[in-house]
């Protein structure tokens, strides 16, 4: 198993050198290296030109390393969800965190209420996802319990109305620049990523995952059955509410970052499963390289294909992953109920 | 391993779906639980495995308030055999029966050598070593409750509490399970629908109707025509099995049926 584990961590570096090669200005992987190891080690100069050195590292790799951080995050936390509600068509926008991003972050778009400065659309948009979370956290306890099926209805039901509110706030955009900006920030991107936005992503991936990985045992045990789980040990009442802040804090921060890149926090779970199945503890690691991984490449394709334009990565997600999918579901025809009944 | 059951009330709203039930199951004991459906029998194994808090009334496992112990204390006592549980996600037959180790496992550790042997055993127990690669999904009804079974079984306890372990399997299987249960000689509570099954295997019988214990005691004691008459409303026959020497019930409906 380790070694699935390693042969990713190696497809990881090396489809995080190959993206930061990729551009309108093509630089060899082997300086791309040398001028990363040379501001990693802080030593000056060397013989690659200035201009490589910025397009390196200041411009390709904090966004190629953003891109993998917002993929690996998407990945765990659409396993986390899918556990949480034990449903395997939940994502991580499930709870309307996302629409309650949207409505934040169209609000500093459209009437610049640039009070934070430059982080004002990040930070807006995660309160908006931390106002989503507090309400359908609040609405969906049933005597102190969550149940999924309330959880998912009250998460959608909070979608619809924050939705509407984006859509009426676009609706009465003075300018269609502004409209054009909306629409881009909501199919997500990684585009104009910077360090500065890499290391609280970066910090809740890792944490997150950690406490997921941890509860490894506890997420089999919740997803095999409600009341299995609770005859196995686990506090469910408890367990299910952490679950749901560790998930929709890693949510929030992605949108907050990225907007809501679709696809790759519903299927990239189940893509792995179909490798490793469903025990969370291989689970997890696997979904976290893989979703760096994919994200990675469609990002690239992102910027590559109507070059000088930019795609926004949410649009290719799924355009590209979508058929992958269903390939690979045909190949293991025995998974997703093929099997007999 | 003893369980006692003292005046549990449990309510929805304001309907009281059980009424200050009291039993007990001795060291070793197999204890059956009989009634119609809707009668409380599935409420009342709820409470003793946590899924549900009575509104009063005691429960304790070897004298110990289970309201007292942490969720997970409790499922190192009590092992639980549930009708088959359904879920859209694929698991390995050992996965599944692995997952009876977590109560016993902290969050760092991992699985040690005398979890893979218990595992290994389990399932031999339930003959289902060769189906240890198996996805769950692929598996027939009667294998998939074995494999449920399997994992308490690797739950270890000394309590096992079954619901309704032999639906859905035919009468080979409905054997089995309760021979292999009955062969482990650990206190048992079962809830059964089957009283011919019930007759074979309990040591004693709980019979449960509008959530009160109406009668128990032997097998020959309880499962008597009249009792048969007042909680399921049908007329039976009862003579000694001419195998087994137990009660055998014949059934009948008052049209001539």
């Amino acid at each position: 198993m380790s070694a699935t584990v390693s042969l990713l961590v190696i497809a990881l570096l090396a489809s995080m050198t190959a993206a930061v090669t990729i551009g309108p200005v093509a630089i060899n992987p082997v300086v791309v290296w040398k001028i990363i190891g040379a501001h990693v080690l802080a030593i000056d100069g060397g013989d690659w030109s200035n201009a490589h050195d910025n397009i390196v590292w200041l411009i390709r790799l904090p966004r190629v390393l953003l891109a993998g951080v917002i993929g690996a995050s998407l990945s765990v936390v659409g396993a986390a969800m899918q556990a949480t509600v034990r449903n395997p068509v939940a994502d991580p926008y499930i709870l309307g965190l996302s629409s309650g991003a949207s409505v934040g972050a169209v609000l500093v778009i459209l009437f610049g209420l640039n009070v934070f400065g430059l982080y004002s659309l990040s930070i807006a948009a995660f309160l908006g996802a931390l106002g989503a979370f507090a309400i359908v956290f609040l609405l969906a306890q049933h005597r102190g319990r969550l149940t999924p099926v309330r959880l998912i209805l009250v998460g959608v039901a909070a979608s619809y109305v924050f939705s509407s509110v984006t859509s009426f706030l676009i609706f009465r955009a003075q300018e269609s620049r502004q409209v054009q900006a909306v629409l881009f920030w909501l199919a997500g991107s990684v585009a104009g990523a910077e360090w500065g936005f890499l290391t609280i992503p970066a910090a809740v991936l890792a944490m997150g995952t950690g406490f997921l990985m941890l509860q490894a045992r506890a997420m089999n045990g919740l997803i095999a059955g409600e009341e299995t789980a609770v005859t196995l040990g686990i506090n469910m009442s408890r367990f299910r509410k952490q679950l749901m802040a560790v998930a929709s804090l890693l949510t929030g921060v992605i949108v907050a970052v990225a907007g809501s890149i679709g696809f790759v926090g519903l299927l990239m779970p189940h893509a792995v499963r179909l490798f490793v199945g469903s025990d969370h503890r291989r689970l997890l690691p696997v979904a976290m390289l893989a979703g760096a991984i994919f994200l990675i490449w469609v990002d690239v394709v992102a910027r590559v294909v109507v070059q000088p334009q930019e795609l926004p990565i949410g649009v290719i997600t799924a355009i590209v992953g979508g058929p992958v999918f269903l390939l690979l579901m045909r190949k293991h025809s025995q998974a997703f109920g093929g099997g007999r009944a | 391993m003893r369980l006692d059951v003292e005046q549990v009330t449990w309510e929805v709203e304001t309907k009281r779906i059980l009424n200050e039930v009291t039993l007990n199951a001795n060291d070793d004991e197999f204890v059956g639980l009989i009634g119609p459906n809707g009668s409380g029998k599935s409420s009342l194994l709820r409470c003793i495995y946590r899924s549900l808090r009575p509104n009063a009334g005691l429960i304790s496992i070897d004298g110990g308030d289970i309201a007292q112990m942490t969720i997970r204390d409790s499922a190192r006592k009590t092992a639980v055999v549930l009708q088959e549980t359904p879920s859209e996600f694929d698991f390995q037959v050992e996965e599944i029966v692995f997952m009876g180790r977590t109560p016993h496992k902290g969050l760092l550790d991992r699985e040690t050598d005398e979890d893979r042997r218990i595992v290994a055993e389990s399932l031999e127990r339930v003959g289902m070593t060769e189906f240890a690669d198996r996805n769950f999904w692929t598996l027939s009804g009667g294998e998939k409750q074995r494999v449920i079974v399997a994992r308490a079984l690797a739950q270890q306890t000394r309590f096992l509490v079954l619901d309704e372990p032999t639906n859905h399997l035919d009468i080979k299987f409905q054997i089995g399970i309760l021979d292999l249960v009955k062969g482990l000689r650990v206190t048992t509570l079962a809830a059964l629908h089957d009283l011919n099954l019930a007759a074979s295997y309990c040591d004693r019988i709980y019979a449960i109707s509008d959530g009160e214990i109406v009668a128990s005691g032997a097998p020959e004691e309880v499962l008597r025509p009249e009792l048969i008459r007042s909680i399921y409303g049908i007329g039976a026959i009862v003579q000694p099995h001419p195998k087994t020497g137990r009660p055998h019930l014949l059934f009948y409906s008052d049209n001539g049926h």
